[in-house]
């Protein structure tokens, strides 16, 4: 049936992960790489990988023909898409079908379904709350409909997804400028001039929950919290939810579980509730593998790629929901390659990569030391995973792993994720999306020793980039450090061209 | 030399070879590279080093606002671009005041349009780039009047 070869359509850090689980599996984990990616090691971990050419994605990893061809040239009968680039085009899905390629993913009529945001409202409104909203076409349809469900209201691109051409509406005045600009950056982004208006929610917890499901049975492994975003791009995630009550979450497992049955989902992905006031209201499918999965790996032992594979060959999972037994607590740092003050994404050699090791920590990365990262795709360069018996435990660990981690000739957002760690509302679980904007930065007074005499011994570093500088606040905690406030340095910081990375 | 580390004031004398001295103190420092040093036991790592005045360090993971010529809490004279994009819009005028925060130019970037804002009340001397230009990163916006602060 299958000469068991794997094509994955994508790069870096997710493109390895999914070659181990094949390797692990004894399929053959075959790759693609862009003119700018001939040095990434995603290429290494792949039994034989081919160029397609091109740089930035919409002239490599988004271009169909490309993936089809090299599935083709190199006998792949399956394609893993991994997340971002076509892992959510349906038109993708079919056309892999076409060919007679598995895709790796749900069927192409749910993917359809769950990736138009109106139709998956609809679906889910049937078992589950969601929040006041509807399509509009133009000014009137919506101001009749703001009429209904009242100010703020929030503008999402129909088939758009990872945070962008978002828009909050606070007035009636703002709504013609806002719409027609959602209506343009739909339509350059995901090729859909389609908008899509609902009530806003203020400051609420992001819950999601994992699915793994085949066309026999749906099974969830627990929820994630994700409320520590940055305009829509997660930074920090964990599961169990911490501050989350055992009825409420029993109650969104459930409903997750009911809304994927009920739309007949069959691979793994992933259902987004919004919550507030312990009211919870169902807000989207994602329908691939996410960027922060293995902090549901880690607390269940299940390999979510594993069961998507055999999803997708129609093996069958080889977990059932009475044998998910999950047990501590894991969260993950999502580190990128950025300017910690200005936020703004860096590219460069990186001239050392250290990651750090030892019990309950798992590093996810495509980084070596002496590697040039590309400025085509997105900023994360590596995922921190930590995982404890308990929450504190798991802190603990990722403490210790943050300040282990030498990744060092660019700069990134490890000083943010320290700082966070150490944050009240971190600790007692208490955060919201809003948790950004209120972070202060940390550092140590035997660290600013250290840096005084750095400073003054050190000749030898040369520019490398050139930065706007950032004014500086001044401090005011007993630590007599300098604080800077993270979320006012938005301005620059850019989502990568062309990607469509999961929020 | 004196350096200031986010909000405080260091001295460091330099003895001899690894000799040092912060603030009159003798400081026990074991040096393995200009990038890894163990002061009183404690193994401290430079990440990063940023170029200017002040400038970004990561040490341990951690980041320090340096600050040597700054003492006197001077501010740069130009604004340069922080991505490469394209000039669509320069609110500011020449020869005018800004103040600081006050919108000076707005760069479209791979879709996104990115407000470039004054850092400091400044007089602005001069415009370098005009709208609908393209830019490259590092590339000077903006310049400030250097007499007037």
């Amino acid at each position: 049936m299958t000469n068991n070869k794997v094509l994955i359509a994508n790069r870096g850090e997710i493109a390895i992960r999914i070659a181990k689980t094949c390797k692990k599996m004894d399929v053959r984990p075959c790759g693609i790489y862009s003119e700018a990616d001939k040095e990434s090691l995603h290429i290494k971990y792949c039994d034989e990988a081919i160029n397609i050419g091109g740089s930035i994605p919409l002239q490599s990893y988004l271009v169909v023909d490309k993936v089809i061809e090299a599935a083709n040239r190199l006998g792949c009968d399956m394609i893993h898409p991994g997340y971002g680039f076509l892992s959510e085009s349906s038109k993708f899905a079919e056309r892999c079908k076409k060919e007679g390629i598995v895709f790796v993913g749900p069927s192409t009529n749910v993917m359809a379904l769950s990736g138009d945001k109106v139709q998956a409202r609809n679906a889910a409104s049937r078992v589950a709350s969601v929040v006041h909203g509807g399509e509009v076409s133009n000014e009137k349809e919506a101001v009749s409909l703001i009429d209904k469900i009242g100010f703020p209201v929030i503008l999402k691109a129909v088939e758009g997804g990872g945070g962008r051409g978002l828009r909050i509406l606070k007035s009636t005045e703002e709504l013609h400028e806002k719409l027609v600009s959602a209506q343009s950056e739909s339509m350059m982004s995901f090729g859909s001039k389609r908008v899509y208006i609902e009530q806003y929610l203020e400051n609420p917890k992001h819950i999601e929950v994992q699915i793994i499901a085949d066309s026999s049975d749906v099974i969830q492994l627990g929820e994630r919290e994700c409320s520590i975003q940055r305009r829509h791009q997660k930074l920090i995630e964990e599961t169990p939810s911490p501050g989350l009550k055992d009825e409420i979450r029993q109650d969104i497992l459930c409903k997750a579980v009911s809304i994927m049955k009920e739309i007949g989902y069959d691979n793994a992905g992933t259902v987004e509730f919004l919550l507030k006031d312990n009211m919870y209201f169902f807000m989207e499918i994602n329908a691939r593998i996410q960027v922060e999965h293995p902090v549901t790996e880690l607390v269940t032992g299940v390999d979510i790629v594993e069961q998507q594979l055999r999803a997708a060959l129609g093996q069958g999972l080889s977990v059932r929901q009475e044998t998910i037994n999950s047990k501590g607590h894991a969260i993950e740092c999502r580190i990128n390659a950025e300017h910690p003050l200005s936020f703004a994404p860096v590219s460069g050699k990186v001239n050392k990569f250290v990651a750090p090791s030892g019990k309950g920590i798992r590093v996810d990365s495509a980084l070596y030391s002496g590697y040039s990262i590309p400025q085509f795709y997105d900023s994360l360069i590596a995922k921190l995973i930590c995982h404890g018996s308990d929450r504190k435990e798991a802190i603990e660990r990722m403490n210790y792993a943050l300040s282990a981690f030498r990744i060092s000739g660019i700069p990134t957002s490890i000083p943010f994720h320290i700082s966070a760690l150490r944050d009240n509302r971190f600790s007692d679980g208490t955060y919201n999306t809003s948790f950004v904007e209120k972070v202060k930065s940390y550092s140590s007074e035997s660290g600013e020793l250290a840096a005084a005499i750095l400073v003054a011994v050190s000749k030898r570093t040369r520019p490398k980039r050139v930065y706007v500088k950032q004014e500086i606040q001044k401090g005011d905690d007993p630590w007599n450090i300098s604080r800077f406030d993270w979320a006012n340095r938005y301005d620059t910081h850019l989502p990568s061209q062309g990607s469509r990375w999961n929020t | 030399m004196k350096v200031k580390i986010n909000n405080n004031l260091y001295d460091v004398e330099i003895v001899g070879n690894w000799n040092i001295r912060v603030n009159g103190e003798e400081i026990d420092v074991k040096p393995h590279d200009d990038y890894h040093i163990t002061i009183n036991g404690t193994e401290f790592h430079l990440d990063f080093k940023e170029e200017g005045d002040p400038s970004l360090m990561i040490i341990n993971g951690m980041a320090y606002l340096v600050s040597r010529s700054s003492l006197t809490e001077k501010v740069s004279d130009e604004i340069r671009a922080p991505i490469s994009g394209k000039v669509i819009d320069i609110p500011a005028r020449k020869g005018y005041k800004v103040e600081r925060g006050q919108l000076i130019i707005v760069l479209e970037a791979m879709k996104m349009e990115n407000e470039i804002k004054s850092p400091a009340t400044r007089w602005i001397k001069d415009i370098v780039v005009s709208k609908g230009q393209s830019v490259k990163a590092g590339e000077i916006l903006v310049t400030f009047d250097s007499t007037k602060q």
